[in-house]
């Protein structure tokens, strides 16, 4: 629909609409900018980029130091014997005995009971696609002869 | 656009500069630039050249800015007082309105939070930067049997090196000051910073181009067996810069080159120059020959050596062969001239005696020099020549046998014709 009005073609807004919809540009509107407006612009990013930098590396730097000290943990627990003694060297591991060396480590690396709550789909990493070979439910541990 | 204007004129506002009346009735906007570079003695100026109402006394030239005036009428004015104005009438009002803020004085929040931000990063590599020449300094003193033999020391030395050398980038490069410098062509090449710039500019496109037509036109492997440019060199005749590869009238090439020799990594250093051309015709082999054109050795060459005038290097301590004017003989295709920068090996001088007795002009080529006097080719470039109106004079000129002579490819004679044996097809 045209219609005159002042000397200008007016488009019906509802087909300038329509117009817009389908075909504008998804695109983001490129940065104009004068040199100085630019130089200010490149300025502004490049901090923002340092200030993301820091922050990432903070976050595997924590990520990391939680890591180690989880397995230092562990270690410890594995090379404790029944006294709650921390073996330091290869002698004293040597010299440890009985069934309490690294008892607390074996507890803590079991995986009975970890799934109880858990739908037991969720101990493999998902994927996009399905494996394969889908999922035995039916499957049980071979009995030891 | 509008709030830039605003908030920089508010903030100049409080500026202790005024500005004169004489130069406000003139121009239609502020002019604080004006009143920055003249300072105090713009009142004297400004009592003198007001001019009585009615009369029609001359305006003081001294007052009409030549670099920000865009009225035409005040143009004529200037230009019959025999000022010329430089630029464009646009780019002068691009000047008048441009307040010349510098960077740590522009009053836009964001910005100056994020210059603190980088500003607080630079200090820290600062820190880093004497933490690590400390860390040199220590090893350097330490007894090669303590840091694991003298390769290691060697290794880590290099390696602690380049480390140091990244620090000093980075702790410049994200200055805006010194981007803004290297954009317009100021940046000290002595700098760390500017070199790394200029390096990563020259990597990303003109590096390219050059690697290019050395490629397409066989440059490599007809002259050097490879090369790995490290150096940027262009090519000059007088001021008329060359892009690598084209075709230069042979008038122009009659006089030396001039190359802009660029080495992106500090100190002095000795080269070895060298101009040859590889398509030099033999009529009695059937093949072509090479033939060096120019060859200077011992220049000293710096990251703000700048340009190399090959005409100018001295004829008794450097020029081996000097300047012959690039040719190419009637018939004949294009000719390549490649200009080849050598990096003299350790940095010591080469023997000039010994240069000049076993380099001859014709049938150099660059593989011999290079095994002679242990050169490492780190920088090229290269333009070509033909036959055009030019090179019979040229060659006259230089006394250059062959302007007479045109070459023409032999004709082959067609085998005779067979008759097909046609049963044979059956």
């Amino acid at each position: 629909m045209l219609k005159r009005k002042g000397g200008k073609m007016q488009r019906d807004p509802r087909v300038r609409a329509i117009r817009y919809h389908l075909w504008h540009s998804k695109a983001m509107r490129p940065l104009r900018f004068s040199r100085m407006r630019g130089l200010r612009h490149w300025t502004i990013a490049r901090a923002y980029a340092l200030f993301k930098h820091r922050r990432r590396q903070a976050l595997e730097r924590d990520l990391e130091r939680q890591y180690t000290a989880m397995r230092a943990a562990v270690e410890a627990l594995r090379l404790m014997d029944e006294r709650g003694v921390v073996a330091r060297t290869e002698a004293e591991r040597a010299a440890q005995q009985g069934a309490g060396v690294g008892r607390l480590y074996r507890i803590a690396m079991g995986k009975q009971g970890v799934w109880d709550q858990v739908p037991i789909e969720y101990a493999r990493v998902q994927t996009e696609f399905p494996a394969k070979e889908p999922f035995n439910e039916g499957w049980r541990r071979p009995r030891k002869e | 656009m509008a709030a830039l204007k605003t908030s920089s004129s508010r903030w100049l506002a409080s500026s202790p500069v005024r500005r004169p009346i004489v130069l406000r009735t003139l121009t239609t906007t502020s002019s604080h630039r004006v009143d920055a570079e003249a300072g105090t003695p713009s009142a004297a100026a400004e009592s003198q050249s007001v001019p009585p109402s009615g009369a029609k006394a001359p305006l003081d030239p001294r007052v009409l800015d030549p670099n920000i005036v865009t009225l035409p009428s005040m143009e004529r004015k200037l230009r019959r007082a025999g000022i010329a104005l430089p630029g464009s009438r646009r780019r002068r009002a691009v000047l008048k309105s441009a307040p010349h803020v510098p960077l740590e004085k522009m009053p836009y929040q964001c910005f100056q939070e994020a210059r603190k931000v980088l500003l607080a990063d630079r200090e820290e590599k600062l820190e880093q930067i004497e933490a690590q020449r400390g860390k040199i300094l220590r090893l350097l003193e330490q007894d090669p049997s303590v840091s694991g033999g003298e390769l290691a020391k060697k290794t880590r030395l290099h390696s602690m090196r380049r480390y140091l050398e990244k620090l000093k980038v980075q702790a410049d490069v994200n200055d805006p000051a010194v981007k803004k410098r290297f954009e317009d062509g100021e940046g000290d090449m002595n700098k760390p910073v500017y070199r790394f710039l200029a390096d990563r500019k020259w990597h990303e496109y003109p590096r390219k181009i050059v690697m290019q037509r050395i490629t397409q036109m066989n440059v490599v492997p007809d002259v050097l067996p490879h090369i790995d440019p490290i150096y940027e060199v262009n090519v000059a005749f007088g001021r008329r810069r060359i892009p690598p590869g084209d075709i230069v009238d042979s008038r122009i090439s009659a006089s030396p080159a001039t190359l802009s020799i660029q080495p992106f990594d500090a100190g002095e250093r000795l080269a070895t120059i060298a101009v040859v051309d590889p398509d030099v015709p033999n009529v009695e082999t059937d093949n072509f020959g090479s033939r060096c054109h120019y060859l200077a050795t011992n220049v000293p060459l710096s990251p703000a050596t700048g340009k190399v005038s090959l005409g100018r290097l001295s004829a008794e301590t450097q020029v081996v062969l000097p300047w012959m004017p690039p040719f190419s003989q009637k018939g004949l295709q294009y000719q390549r001239l490649a200009v080849v920068v050598f990096e003299q090996r350790d940095g010591a001088p080469t023997d000039l005696e010994r240069m000049r007795l076993s380099s001859p002009r014709d049938g150099l080529t660059m593989r011999q020099l290079m095994a002679r006097f242990l050169l490492k080719p780190v920088g090229i470039n290269m333009f070509r020549t033909v036959w055009d109106e030019g090179t019979e004079g040229v060659m006259r000129k230089a006394e250059i046998e062959g302007w007479d002579i045109e070459f023409q490819r032999k004709k082959i004679e067609p085998l005779p014709k067979k008759r097909r044996n046609l049963a044979k097809y059956r």
